[in-house]
């Protein structure tokens, strides 16, 4: 029993012992498992925003060198980086490849002259064929329309005639001398109309050889060109189409009368036809006047300018081509003339043949005995052809007035002359430069003192039409250029006073203000920032750190920013220290407090008053994480 | 028959002692449980829901997790184990000191009126601490006793239970011994100290350890006076457990029982006639 007690104290005292034991390494366990903090109190002040950034300066303006393209470079002078004063020698061109360049101008500029004269001509060729066809539509309007007046005419005569036959059948009555002698009469009267018509034909031919014989003599002694010079701007038609080199007297044709001369047959001896209106005296004066000699419908006049330049081309043989040129413009005058009369022609064969008809149709009504019955149907037969005849009169109108629309319908301009000569224009000024760059030798030079930045010459290599070389212009200053963030464009702005120290030398520029800020093309997380600077103070291409240091209004409670944390709902918080009571007694636990940020930087944050006391310990670090409830205490 | 009988007597016994050993294997197996294991057995306690809790009579997954966590990782066991430790050798070494010379001088001393005190004595052990509570609660303010060791300390101190115990067992000493201590010239103190205390040592012990088991276990007066946490006992430490540390609760409770167990096995003895003579009539 006493042994049994004192195993029983022993166990006791084992159980103590174990007890102190453990509480002595529970509790550094526990100390251990403190997290140290470092704590602050709240300040009053103000919250104060750096905006730092890197840039270079850059060069206001750039100055393109240019020549003229496809010139071969002689020799370059100038590198590019390499500094240039105004008048520097850049570069040098091919003299020899020049005097090919200008040679090669001057006769591209001659074929262009040609050309512009083809032009030309072509354009006035093309202006008289349209109104011949206009008067040729007239003309066709009018041989119709009288071509198909004199068959409803007919056809009029012949229901009357039937008309008769059947009264004078019905009253026994037989035959009209009267009427077979008008129908003689008038047979003999449309064979007078045919020898006349011809006879003008064969007058106005006439008229035509003997006009361009003329032509081309007078062309060989020089008295009309044979081309109009276009580089001359008198005798280039500012619009083609309305043609102030042809003659304003070119005389009218009559539509509806044959033409006559003052040689041939007097008016009052041709037979009157019913249908043609007889051509008045002065007229037919106008119509035969020959053209005058000193104003050519084709060519333009000589250049008084230039004369001796010009009446080289005149003085010698003309060719071939150049007399039927001549030939084809007196031809395309008489055309008209030539085919009014032939048509004239045709209507009086025409009418002479129908007269004929009317006369046969006449005698053979005669010869044959008819009864009432055949009468009757003759009338009616003839009643149909007269109103196939008017029908086709309206036919032959509506068709007429159709043709002569068409024929007026404008054409479409041609504009190839006026390009010719603005292309022959630029041609001239690209020659001017050309020869400028040969008075200077070839020699291009430095527009202004700068740093060259880009060459796209080398030497044996041709120009180009663009740029040749790129230059600063250090005539008109530099800028410093760097990018901010977002966050920090919020606190610049333009005309905020910056900071500059240079990279090299470390001298600073003190305020100079923000000429530009704008958001970056590339990055819109990015500002583009610019300072305009002033002279003698940052050269082009250094490097400089941009400073700027905004101050915020002062604020009653500004913390750490370590102090500041930000839970899962992205609300402030900071955590503060408490003394709290447990079982371990009095001890230290973070205690998490929501707050309202007013402003903060990269070292402070400005807090709502109210929400953080100046007498709280702040938590500011810690050598473990620290949530709210966490047991700390102070390092 | 008589055999019979016997052996019906300790089947009867056998069961009620399992019953009784039940809790205890309940907080073992509970110590060593691990922590899912607890919680699905005990979830429906928590939960407020008709399902029964259920226990296993061995751990499905035995571990050591519980214990070392309580015993490693949680000073605020220990420092209310150490306050369990204080309050109750504090009561009881106040209990020696106080107590004993009262049962004695109501005992053997011829004081005027020792009965009526006794007697109030009595009726003041009869009452349960929900009566004497906030008449304690007025004292302990009024001396500024509130929150600290001694709410809890004094009121045990100066409890009847202890006197009345003690009292029986000073009262059951001859009156022969007292009276030839006197004739031989021995003064009262010298009686109560040689002839007194070790004739009444069982009883002393007796109470001693009844005393130190009641404030090793006291739960409602550290609750109602003690409002500073770290003052409180040990057996404040279960109320606090939740069900996510059930296994600490277990492995406190386990090691909560060793030291009573350790006081009884060593003094069953004198307990055993101390509760025999606290039943007995004055």
């Amino acid at each position: 029993m006493k042994e049994n007690n004192q195993l029983i104290w022993k166990a006791a005292a084992w159980f103590f012992g174990a007890m102190i034991l453990l509480t002595l390494v529970s509790r550094a366990i526990y100390q251990h498992g403190i997290a140290v903090v470092s704590t602050e109190r709240p300040t009053a002040g103000a919250i104060a925003h750096s905006v730092q950034a890197a840039g270079k300066t850059v060069q206001n303006q750039d100055l393109a060198v240019t020549t003229v393209g496809g010139l071969r470079v002689g020799s370059v002078q100038v590198n590019e980086g390499q500094q240039v004063k105004e008048g520097d020698l850049l570069f040098t061109l091919d003299l020899d490849f020049l005097d090919e360049a200008i040679l090669r101008q001057k006769q591209e500029m001659k074929k262009q002259k040609l050309t512009i004269s083809d032009a030309w001509s072509m354009a006035s060729a093309s202006q008289k064929q349209r109104e011949n066809q206009k008067a040729q539509a007239q003309e066709n309007y009018d041989s119709a329309v009288s071509r198909a007046e004199t068959m409803c005419n007919r056809a009029q005569r012949d229901l009357e005639r039937a008309e008769k036959a059947l009264e004078d059948f019905r009253n026994g009555a037989q035959g009209d001398k009267a009427e077979e002698q008008s129908l003689i009469a008038a047979c003999e009267d449309a064979q007078e109309a045919v020898n006349t018509a011809k006879a003008r034909l064969e007058s106005l031919n006439q008229e035509m050889e003997a006009e361009i014989a003329r032509r081309q003599a007078e062309a060989e002694q020089g008295t009309i060109p044979p081309v109009p010079d276009p580089t001359l701007p008198p005798t280039v038609p500012a619009e083609p189409e309305t043609e102030p080199n042809m003659p304003e007297t070119i005389p009218t044709v009559p539509e509806t009368s044959p033409t006559v001369s003052e040689t041939e047959t007097p008016t009052e001896e041709i037979p009157a036809l019913p249908s043609e209106p007889t051509v008045a005296p002065e007229e037919t004066e106008s119509f035969v006047e020959p053209l005058p000699e000193t104003e050519p419908v084709l060519l333009p006049e000589p250049i008084p300018s230039k004369p001796s330049a010009l009446r080289g081309f005149f003085t010698r043989e003309l060719s071939q081509a150049e007399k039927n040129q001549i030939a084809n413009a007196v031809r395309a005058e008489y055309a008209i003339r030539i085919s009014q009369a032939e048509a004239q022609v045709r209507d009086a064969e025409f009418t002479y043949q129908q007269a004929q008809e009317e006369l046969a149709d006449y005698h053979r009504d005669q010869q044959s005995p008819k009864t009432e019955a055949d009468l009757i149907a003759a009338v009616e037969q003839a009643q149909e052809a007269y109103d196939d005849a008017v029908t086709a009169l309206e036919n032959a109108e509506i068709a007429g007035n159709r043709g002569i629309q068409s024929a007026a319908l404008p054409n479409p301009t041609g504009s190839a002359g006026a390009i010719g000569q603005i292309t022959y224009e630029q041609m001239e000024l690209d020659l001017q430069k050309l020869e400028a760059l040969r008075e200077a030798e070839g020699k291009v030079l430095a527009p202004a003192d700068g740093i060259i930045t880009e060459s796209h010459v080398k030497t044996g290599n041709m120009t180009t039409d663009t740029t040749a070389m790129l230059m600063v212009d250090l005539n008109k200053g530099c800028r410093f250029t760097c990018q901010i963030t977002k966050e920090d464009s919020k606190y610049i702005g333009i005309g905020d006073k910056v900071t500059l120290k240079a990279s090299g030398n470390g001298k600073q520029y003190k305020d100079l203000p923000v000429t530009t800020l704008a958001q970056s093309k590339e990055d819109e997380d990015l500002y583009d920032l610019t300072v305009q600077l002033p002279p003698d103070t940052l050269r082009y291409g250094a490097s400089a750190d941009l400073s700027f240091t905004k101050k915020s209004r002062a604020y009653d409670c500004c913390v750490p920013i370590h102090a500041l944390h930000m839970d899962a709902h992205n609300n402030a918080y900071v955590l503060v220290m408490e003394t709290t009571d447990s079982i371990l007694g009095k001890g230290l636990t973070a205690k998490k407090i929501g707050v309202k940020v007013l402003e903060k930087n990269n070292m402070l944050a400005a807090l709502e008053v109210g929400s953080v006391s100046q007498s709280q310990q702040l938590i500011v670090g810690a050598d473990r994480f620290v949530d709210a409830g966490s047991r700390v205490r102070v390092e | 028959m008589k055999k019979l009988g016997k052996f019906t007597e300790i089947i009867l016994l056998i069961l009620l002692a399992l019953l009784v050993c039940y809790p205890i294997w309940f907080a073992i197996t509970g110590a060593f449980s691990s922590q899912w294991e607890l919680q699905e057995n005990l979830s429906p306690i928590f939960a407020k829901t008709e399902e029964m809790a259920s226990w296993t009579l061995l751990p499905q997954a035995p571990t050591f997790k519980s214990l070392v966590e309580v015993l490693l990782d949680s000073p605020e066991f220990y420092t209310m184990f150490w306050n369990s430790v204080k309050v109750s050798v504090c009561i009881l070494l106040g209990q020696l000191l106080v107590d004993v010379p009262s049962a004695w001088a109501l005992a053997q001393l011829r004081l005027p009126g020792r009965k009526w005190i006794m007697k109030l004595y009595v009726v003041l052990m009869l009452m349960p601490f929900q009566v004497l509570m906030f008449p304690q609660y007025l004292v302990l303010r009024q001396f500024h006793l509130l929150d600290t060791p001694g709410a809890v300390i004094l009121p045990a101190i100066f409890s009847a239970f202890p006197v009345f115990l003690l009292y029986r067992f000073f009262k059951a000493i001859p009156e022969d011994i007292l009276e030839a201590a006197r004739l031989d010239g021995a003064g009262e103190f010298r009686i109560f100290w040689q002839i007194g205390l070790p004739l009444g040592l069982p009883g002393v012990l007796s109470v001693g350890i009844l005393s130190f088991l009641d404030s090793w276990n006291m739960i409602e007066q550290p609750m109602t006076y003690l409002k500073n946490r770290a003052l409180w006992p040990l057996s404040l430490f279960l109320p606090e457990i939740k069900l996510e540390d059930m296994g600490m609760g277990f492995g406190a409770a386990l090691i909560m029982l060793i030291p009573a167990l350790l006081l009884f096995l060593c003094c069953r003895k004198y307990l055993e006639q101390g509760i025999t003579l606290s039943g007995g009539k004055e």
